[in-house]
């Protein structure tokens, strides 16, 4: 006798573009790699991304012209759940007005740019961003990347109930560990680091400010790298950064890296003693993770998720604020030249007060165990069994707590 | 959305959703384009000549208009709600007012002599 293979489990997965080092582009990448360890264990599902554009060669990434090929494609119309990646207004995501009778729709929330802190072409696109956020209501339930995103939606009347908390994973493991750092670097400039793209809305013309007040006192030398992508970058502001660098005293102590490869990224992550980002906003900004995992103390601007995302660990300073930052920097720059020339460990200044090296590492590796992998899956399988429920559909077996975890090959430990 | 439905001579009129399904049904069922499902669908002319938009052009518009009146309509009804809290508060606020006076009045009548 045939034993008949149970129908699979099949998800839509949507996003305005689908590319490489890209937030919402490294989400869905997350999601799919934990939907493939599902199927090569066993659980029958099946998964398609449909976006308007992507260079991620992957079978599964369907590149669509508009809405109506969507609404044409068959795995459209046989989906059991449809995921919607949202940050920006894009044309697939209005295809949550008609979806088939019975599917399920979850959401998931990477905020959207406020239009002051973009150029002017893009403002319409932003406007129609914020309008198109609504579509978030149709869903069942929508994923937060961050608790500033989760707020977001709180305030525009979103139920509380219908909404989680789920980080976008980053490195488990330290890549650097600062006590290592500090042990090799006895001497050179202490150095500062920039990692985003270089528009306004970063906060760069105030860092660069702050670097100038801090190059014209009498300070132990520093140097602050500037780590962009031009193509992503305000273009004036590149044009006004290459002039400085060509005519002015800023070749001493500033360094430009754009187009970073991976690799020279993870580089410049271990070189640095400190990290920067006074941004105006962000929705999750993975770069201060990442500036965690590789030992490097953080100054922030206290707006969007950086107070959420930094929790602590490093010192916010006001927005907008070129004396801020120009002080949180000076102060990083003297403990740490003074403890090097003593022969001592510095004491990190952080907003929870000044931390020895060890116990600022410890409570660094207790945050970033909330971003790892396996609290996003564990987070993303819970908002899919709480879309399917509220489209009255039944959970599947392999997806119920337990189960899921055994599947997916999250241990008891790290699920725990 | 106004330009289609004045290439098409009709205005736009709901429901859309059940429409819509109708014409992917139609294509699912026969590959053939729905445009000549939307057009009987909005003329109500079998016989009517060429389709003179796409299923392509179509459905973005649609599905765009329904997307912005759906956010207008949750946008009114929140100002509602804050207006409505707001209104509240003032009430409440006014209570208090009343009662403080009151009170106040209460105890000038009592005198402190």
């Amino acid at each position: 006798m045939m034993s008949e293979r149970p129908a699979p489990f099949r998800i839509a997965l949507y996003s305005g573009v689908y590319v490489n080092r890209d937030g919402i582009g490294g989400a869905l990448t997350c999601r799919l790699d934990m939907l493939e360890r599902l199927r090569r264990n066993g659980v029958p599902v099946e998964a398609v991304v449909f976006c308007r554009g992507s260079d991620i060669p992957d079978p599964r990434v369907r590149v669509l012209r508009n809405v109506a090929d969507l609404l044409l494609d068959p795995f459209f119309m046989a989906a059991d759940l449809h995921s919607f990646e949202f940050g920006v207004h894009y044309d697939l995501f209005d295809a949550i007005f008609v979806l088939p009778s019975g599917a399920a729709a979850l959401g998931t929330y990477h905020n959207i740019t406020p239009p002051e802190l973009v150029a002017e072409d893009q403002r319409h696109a932003v406007m129609e961003s914020f309008r198109q956020r609504y579509n978030l209501f149709e869903t069942g339930h929508v994923v937060c990347v961050s608790e500033f995103n989760r707020r977001d939606l709180l305030d525009i009347g979103f139920p509380a109930e219908r909404m989680s908390v789920v980080p976008c994973p980053t490195p488990a493991t330290r890549l650097v560990r600062l006590s290592d750092k500090l042990a090799k670097r006895k001497a050179g400039p202490i150095e500062f680091l920039f990692v985003g793209r270089f528009v306004r809305a970063k906060g760069v013309v105030e860092l660069l400010e702050a670097a100038d007040r801090l190059a014209s006192e009498s300070l132990p030398p520093f140097r602050l790298t500037l780590v962009f992508n031009r193509s992503f970058s305000d273009p004036k502001l590149l044009a006004w950064l290459d002039e400085r660098m060509r005519r002015g005293p800023e070749r001493r102590w500033l360094r430009l890296v754009p187009s970073a490869t991976d690799a020279e990224l993870t580089a410049q992550y271990a070189a640095a003693d400190c990290f920067v980002i006074p941004s105006h906003h962000e929705g999750f900004c993975i770069p201060v993770i990442e500036a965690l995992s590789a030992g490097c103390q953080v100054v922030a601007a206290d707006a969007g998720n950086l107070p959420f995302i930094l929790d602590g660990l490093g010192k916010l300073v006001p927005v907008g604020d070129a004396a801020g930052i120009a002080d949180a920097m000076r102060a990083v720059l003297r403990e740490l030249h003074e403890a090097r020339q003593s022969g001592r460990m510095p004491m990190l200044g952080t907003d929870r007060g000044a931390l020895p090296v060890d116990a600022w590492a410890q409570a660094v590796d207790l945050h970033l165990r909330g971003f790892s992998r396996e609290v996003f899956e564990i987070g993303f399988a819970a908002a899919l069994r709480a879309s399917l429920a509220a489209a009255g559909r039944e959970i599947p077996d392999w997806l119920l707590p337990g189960n899921f975890e055994a599947r997916a090959g999250i241990g008891a430990a790290e699920a725990a | 959305m106004r330009t289609i439905a004045a290439r098409i001579g009709r205005p736009v009129l709901g429901p859309v959703r059940s429409q819509m399904f109708a014409w992917i049904d139609y294509r699912i069922r026969t590959g053939g384009d729905p445009s000549d499902q939307l057009k009987r669908a909005w003329s109500r002319d079998a016989t009517a000549g060429p389709m003179p938009v796409s299923f392509a052009e179509v459905v973005p518009a649609l599905l765009n208009a329904i997307s912005t009146s759906n956010t207008a309509a949750r946008e009114g009804k929140r100002k509602e709600i804050e207006l409505s809290n707001r209104l509240a508060a003032v009430e409440a606020e006014m209570r208090a007012m009343r009662a403080t006076i009151e009170r106040l009045s209460g105890n000038a009548g009592q005198g402190t002599a």
